[in-house]
């Protein structure tokens, strides 16, 4: 009975927000940990069960949880379930389904020094296999921001880890050759580390500052077996393939100034999408927009004469068209790509707001329709979204929703598209 | 008094998790020696990755989002500060040597808790003032968005609340500044008076007879003297609070001597003036200087400026820089640097478009 009243209170949270051209669900709020802060979604889709983690609190109380959604994107669980609660925190979940499992993985500062990459498998049924998670990356210094894919026989963990000099005093005229590289490590559906010292993936090559640390890593496993990985160099996204583990190309850049963060893949298997964040304020040099935000490659991985396009169509902000936190899914009939942008409200002050959108587009990247408004509340904002399909028209779309009464904690919001 | 200073800085103290490491919050406010010689270590470093680099956790590898726009240090020496791009406070805590999320965390104006409260954020072409009390109980930023509100973080109570917008206010700018003594101070440009707030020390003042050309960039207090050390992206200014009288003490830009070199302090010229901080004893005001150049220490007894920048001997310190030799001897391009901080142990603070670093005083200075 409580079970069915906890499950009535969560689904009874309607978001008011129209949806326009796609048939968007009300909004559920899923409930929280303990009344914790609910941060950082991660999705995923396998046995006709949606995953849904997040990060709950932040700094040292910092968690890892998950709630499942059945295929029709309702609550399974009432209440969400620990992943990991160890010491100190954990942060920053990715989630991805092979074999059978689910393959939860975070950065971890149970060991106080600095972050490792852990993991954890939590079955379909929902249960947490690994309860006190599998050390995937415990070297010394961080290693951090770790994103996970299904290569087809494994999972393929990626991570940035930092290289060179931390508490050296800099010397004079210069700065220590320090910044973060990207490496990878394997885990069977068992739980099996295959890559215990792990595997360097792609090094930082350009000279300038901005350019001498690798973004955040992503991957996405490719129909002959290989991965494609990408990560940020500078102001452009880098894009490399995997077999067994090990890289198999040198990192390519996609064109000119594509990208600054935030990549994301995803695949039907007879082409890939890859999407990521456009805007940055740093000013100068280093500040500026990209008008694209996504490219659509062959099932081979390779970027050939493909060019990155525009992903959104709305003009915001002042003329500029900002895509952050992109997270894209193949539904089985078109790609569906959700992101988070900041916006002005009108006749109002000029404090900007966090809204989601999503669009959608055909295998080859053709857009079917305009940008389509999923939350847009400027007393209620909502960012970070996390998507994730069936593959058979079903596509989960779930993000932090920050309250109207600052007295109620930051809760993860889902909305369903079929 | 001592006792009630005692029970503040246990309470500071218990409001982290684990208790402060060496170097703990002194009550003596001493300027740093004047030939102080110092260690440089990264505290967090600005990789330029944007949004995924905010990275928090063990110092030295920990990421800012972008530029660090503006930074305070408690006495204890945790350091707190806000980025480009990033609506949010973040802190470094010298109790566990890492960096932490302080405040905020997504767009928007919206009071309450420090984990859901919401801040504008800060641009790069955008100022972030930024002051913390001595005792680390009170925390006041100016938030870029809107139009450019001020908001008080209560570290005690662990809320956020609006004050009011910082110009245009009961008929001037609303200055909220912590003073040598590490008190923080508030009052009205047109005398009036500041609100309400339990962090400050509300502070009468005389009428200014000259407004700021557009906008305070930053300033400092010494509440002793009554005066304010303040910049608009030119010379070094001074009001005298008591009169309200406007001084210049440094070079129009183009005047004095060249750009970027030390010397008198009257004949100094900044190419692009950024933050600004006064010593524990409020002897010297620092003034970071923009555009690949250091920070500059003006040293009111000797009326001297001295920039930093790396020691012939080893270290880094404070030198004299000339035609010749002003773009070497630093540490990289510092772009946009925030003025040094020091505390009154001696440890100083330093953020630059790369990063944000400790300043350890090397034992036989110069």
């Amino acid at each position: 009975m409580m079970r069915i009243l906890m499950i009535a209170l969560v689904t009874v949270f309607a978001s008011a927000v129209p949806a326009r051209g796609e048939d968007l669900s009300k909004e559920i709020l899923l409930s929280p940990h303990e009344k914790t802060e609910a941060r950082r979604p991660a999705a995923a889709h396998g046995k006709d069960v949606f995953l849904i983690v997040w990060q709950t609190d932040r700094n040292e109380k910092a968690d890892i949880v998950g709630l499942r959604l059945d295929g029709s994107g309702k609550p399974i669980d009432a209440e969400p379930f620990v992943i990991c609660a160890e010491k100190d925190a954990q942060e920053r979940p990715k989630v991805a389904f092979g074999g059978g499992v689910f393959l939860v993985v975070w950065h971890d500062l149970r060991g106080e020094k600095d972050w490792d990459v852990y993991a954890a498998r939590v079955s379909p049924e929902g249960k947490v296999l690994d309860p006190e998670g599998i050390a995937v990356a415990k070297a010394e210094r961080n290693q951090c921001e770790a994103d996970v894919a299904w290569d087809g026989r494994v999972f393929q963990v990626l991570w940035r880890g930092f290289q060179g000099e931390k508490d050296g005093s800099p010397g004079v005229g210069k700065l220590p050759a320090a910044g973060y590289h990207v490496y990878g490590g394997r885990v069977s559906t068992t739980g099996q580390v295959l890559d215990r010292a792990g595997v360097s993936m792609a090094k930082p090559t350009g000279t300038q500052r901005s350019s001498r640390s690798l973004g955040m890593a992503a991957a996405v496993g490719l129909p002959n077996g290989e991965l494609l990985a990408g990560a940020r160099s500078g102001g452009t996204l880098c894009l490399w393939r995997v077999r067994d583990g090990r890289p198999v190309s040198e990192p390519k850049p996609a064109g000119k100034r594509t990208g600054f963060d935030d990549v994301a893949f995803t695949t039907n298997g007879k082409t890939v999408l890859a999407v990521w964040t456009t805007f940055r304020d740093g000013g100068g040099r280093s500040s500026g927009v990209s008008k694209s935000g996504m490219l659509v490659l062959g099932a081979d991985g390779e970027v050939g004469t493909a060019a990155p396009v525009s992903l959104s169509t709305t003009i915001i902000n002042q003329g500029r068209t900002h895509v952050r936190h992109p997270s894209p899914a193949w539904d089985g009939n078109r790609y569906v790509v959700a992101w988070d942008s900041p916006m002005r409200p009108r006749g109002k002050d000029t404090f900007h707001y966090e809204a989601l959108f999503m669009r959608s587009f055909a295998e080859d990247g053709t857009p079917q329709g305009d940008d389509v408004p999923v939350v847009s509340d400027p007393d209620s904002p909502a960012w970070r979204p996390a998507a994730a399909s069936d593959g058979a028209g079903m596509t989960v779309i779930a993000y932090e929703r920050h309250p109207k009464m600052t007295n109620l904690p930051i809760r993860i919001g889902v909305r369903t598209l079929k | 008094m001592k006792i009630l200073r005692v029970i503040i800085l246990a309470g500071v103290a218990a409001a982290f998790s684990t208790p402060l490491r060496a170097g703990s919050p002194t009550t003596e406010r001493r300027d740093p020696p004047e030939n102080q010689t110092y260690a440089m270590r990264i505290l967090v470093w600005n990789f330029w990755s944007s949004h995924c680099g905010m990275l928090n956790g063990p110092a030295g590898e920990a990421e800012s989002t972008d530029l660090i726009k503006g930074h305070d240090v408690d006495d204890a020496g945790n350091v707190y500060w806000t980025e480009c791009d990033s609506p949010v406070i973040r802190g470094y805590r010298a109790d566990t040597d890492r960096v932490v999320t302080i405040a905020g965390g997504i767009r928007g104006l919206a009071d309450g808790p420090i984990e859901r409260a919401r801040f504008g954020g800060w641009s790069y072409n955008s100022t972030s003032l930024i002051c913390v009390s001595g005792d680390g109980r009170h925390l006041f930023v100016r938030d870029v968005g809107g139009k450019g509100q001020w908001r008080y973080v209560d570290l005690e109570k662990g809320t956020v609340s609006t004050l009011g917008q910082w110009h245009h206010f009961r008929g001037g700018y609303f200055i909220i500044v912590k003073d040598v003594s590490g008190e923080i101070y508030a009052f009205i440009t047109s005398g009036q008076d500041a609100p309400d707030c339990r962090g400050y020390k509300k502070l009468k003042v005389a009428p200014w007879k000259k407004e700021a050309w557009y906008a305070f960039d930053r300033y400092a207090l010494d509440v002793r003297k009554m005066l304010l050390y303040w910049h608009c992206r030119g010379p070094t200014m001074t009001t005298d609070l008591r009169t309200g009288e406007v001084s210049q003490i440094t070079a129009k830009r183009g005047e004095g001597r060249s750009k970027n070199t030390t010397g008198t302090i009257v004949e100094t010229s900044y190419l692009c003036p950024t933050g600004m901080s006064i010593s524990p004893a409020g002897r010297y005001l620092y003034v970071g200087q923009g555009d690949g150049s250091s920070c500059y220490r003006l040293d009111f007894e000797k009326k001297q400026a001295l920039a930093w920048g790396g020691l012939d001997g080893g270290g880094f310190g404070w030198r004299e820089t000339g035609d010749k030799n002003r773009s070497t001897h630093m540490t990289g391009s510092t772009g946009w640097p925030a003025a040094t901080v020091f505390i009154p142990d001696g440890r100083g603070y330093w953020a630059t478009c790369w990063a944000l670093y400790a300043l350890a005083p090397m034992k036989g200075g110069r």
